[in-house]
């Protein structure tokens, strides 16, 4: 009975030019597996290169008209043939330096002639189910990694999944629609995958930023009501509280453990701390300056007032787009890093298409 | 008497030649055919161990060599051995000599596998 692999390979392939010695080979082998036949090297490099399928088996002798059989191995090496196909060198003359060549070349094993049929019949079968085996586990092992890979983004999506669910309840406790958390990450990622302000990042440090961004309000769910809903101007106490909103953000993130081993940890902390920073030193809660406040607090601070000027809040109706521009532009909500402004009226025709359809920018 | 016989009492180990084949005796008494072809492609004269291509003879040798060991037709095998080894070591003297043991050994085998092709 023919054997076949789970590739459907089953054929050996004989390089010799000695008929005798093909005749005898294919006479071993011919009742588990089909033999082709090649009686030169150069004619055995082609059918192994042109064959649609691998071969099972090479057996190969190395004395041999056109193109001796370690040419045809060395051949075979250059093009990352041997790792996939076993190749056994039968030959009478397993000098040692020819049987340390094809060796180091990777063949599998070197069988002397005159040989005795039923030992070549065993080693070149062992290393066939070898190979067999060692392709079936490495399949295993792909189709596993593509179930973790699988998982894993499962997993992230769920992580993803909660944290923009914790931040839209947050904005829903502060009577906003759940769209400025969403905004401002989607602002984020536009400014630092489109302008200078995010030139050096890799994509996966914009995409670690723009979700970061979302928790950037998270220590609000510490506001009581009366000040967070409160419909008008803030007392300076009521806006002391408010302020607390920076430093107990970063004290609830950081009292999430399985958040610290996350790529974003440190973007979340830093955002939530600093993104009522301004350029000039003059926000809070640490009154940081100039470059001391990260790229990110800055973008994101700038998109927090972009968006809080263009919509409608407890406190406030929404602006009009060329009001707020003139705002931002004239450091009425704060002074912005020049370069940072620079980058943001670069885009910000793209960015005001995000408010053309949404009623809590009805006078934008 | 038989062509095994006959080869047999000529030296060659047909037992252990028909195991070679998986004990395939008619496959063995095809290729003893085969050998005859191979003797006759590859002809090997003395005077060619006193000229320039010894190389080439070389191959011949080792052509022979090998179709007489894959049928176990052991005093040509052990001979030719011999000889492409003196050949390799730059003996073609000692090579010649040897050679003209091996010619006769080699020329009734040869004649017992002819006289029996037919049968």
């Amino acid at each position: 009975m023919k054997q076949y692999d789970e590739a459907g390979r089953n054929t050996i392939l004989i390089v010799d030019d000695d008929a005798i010695n093909r005749a005898i080979l294919r006479k071993i082998f011919s009742g588990s597996y089909s033999v082709a036949e090649a009686v030169n090297g150069r004619e055995g490099l082609e059918k192994i290169l042109n064959s649609r399928k691998h071969y099972c088996a090479v057996l190969l002798d190395v004395m041999m008209p056109e193109m001796n059989g370690i040419e045809v191995v060395r051949k075979m090496e250059e093009r990352g043939l041997l790792k996939q196909i076993p190749v056994f060198l039968i030959t009478a003359e397993a000098n040692d330096k020819v049987v340390k060549e094809a060796y180091q070349l990777g063949v599998m094993d070197v069988i002397k002639k005159p040989y005795v049929s039923f030992v070549v019949m065993r080693r070149v079968e062992s290393v066939i189910e070898l190979f067999e085996t060692r392709r079936h586990l490495n399949r295993v092992v792909e189709k596993q990694q593509v179930k973790l890979l699988e998982q894993a983004k499962q997993i992230i999506e769920l992580n993803q999944g909660m944290i923009e669910a914790l931040a839209t309840a947050i904005e829903f406790r502060n009577e906003e629609s759940g769209g400025h958390v969403q905004r401002i990450s989607e602002i984020t990622r536009m400014m630092l995958e489109n302008t200078a302000i995010g030139r050096g990042m890799s994509q996966e440090e914009i995409d670690d930023i723009a979700l970061a961004s979302i928790m950037h309000d998270v220590g609000k769910i510490t506001i009581p009501d009366s000040i967070l809903t409160k419909p008008g101007r803030l007392t300076p106490d009521e806006y002391e509280v408010m302020k607390t909103h920076t430093t107990k953000g970063v004290a609830i993130l950081e009292s999430i453990p399985q958040l610290h081993d996350s790529s974003i940890f440190d973007y979340a902390c830093d955002i939530a701390l600093h993104h009522h920073e301004r350029w000039d030193g003059r926000g809070y809660p640490e009154g940081l300056e100039g470059s001391s406040i990260s790229p990110w607090a800055q973008v994101v601070s700038l998109a927090d007032v972009y968006d809080a000027l263009s919509c409608k809040r407890v406190y406030k109706a929404s602006y009009s787009r060329d009001m707020v521009i003139e705002m931002i532009g004239t450091g009425q909500c704060g002074s912005f890093n020049p370069r940072l402004l620079d980058s943001f009226f670069s885009i910000e025709d793209q960015l005001s298409q995000m408010y053309h359809s949404i009623p809590e920018a009805q006078n934008f | 008497m038989g062509i095994m016989e006959e080869l047999r009492d000529l030296g060659v180990d047909v037992q252990d030649g028909v195991e070679r084949v998986v004990g395939d005796e008619s496959l063995y008494k095809m290729m003893l055919d085969m050998f005859v072809d191979i003797v006759n492609s590859n002809p090997i004269r003395t005077e060619d161990f006193e000229g320039e291509a010894l190389e080439e003879l070389a191959g011949r040798v080792h052509t022979l060599k090998g179709a007489a060991g894959n049928l176990s037709i052991s005093p040509l095998f052990k001979r030719y051995t011999e000889i492409l080894a003196l050949l390799r070591g730059g003996r073609p003297g000692e090579a010649k000599a040897a050679f003209g043991e091996v010619e006769p050994i080699q020329k009734n085998i040869v004649d017992c596998i002819r006289r029996n092709q037919n049968d």
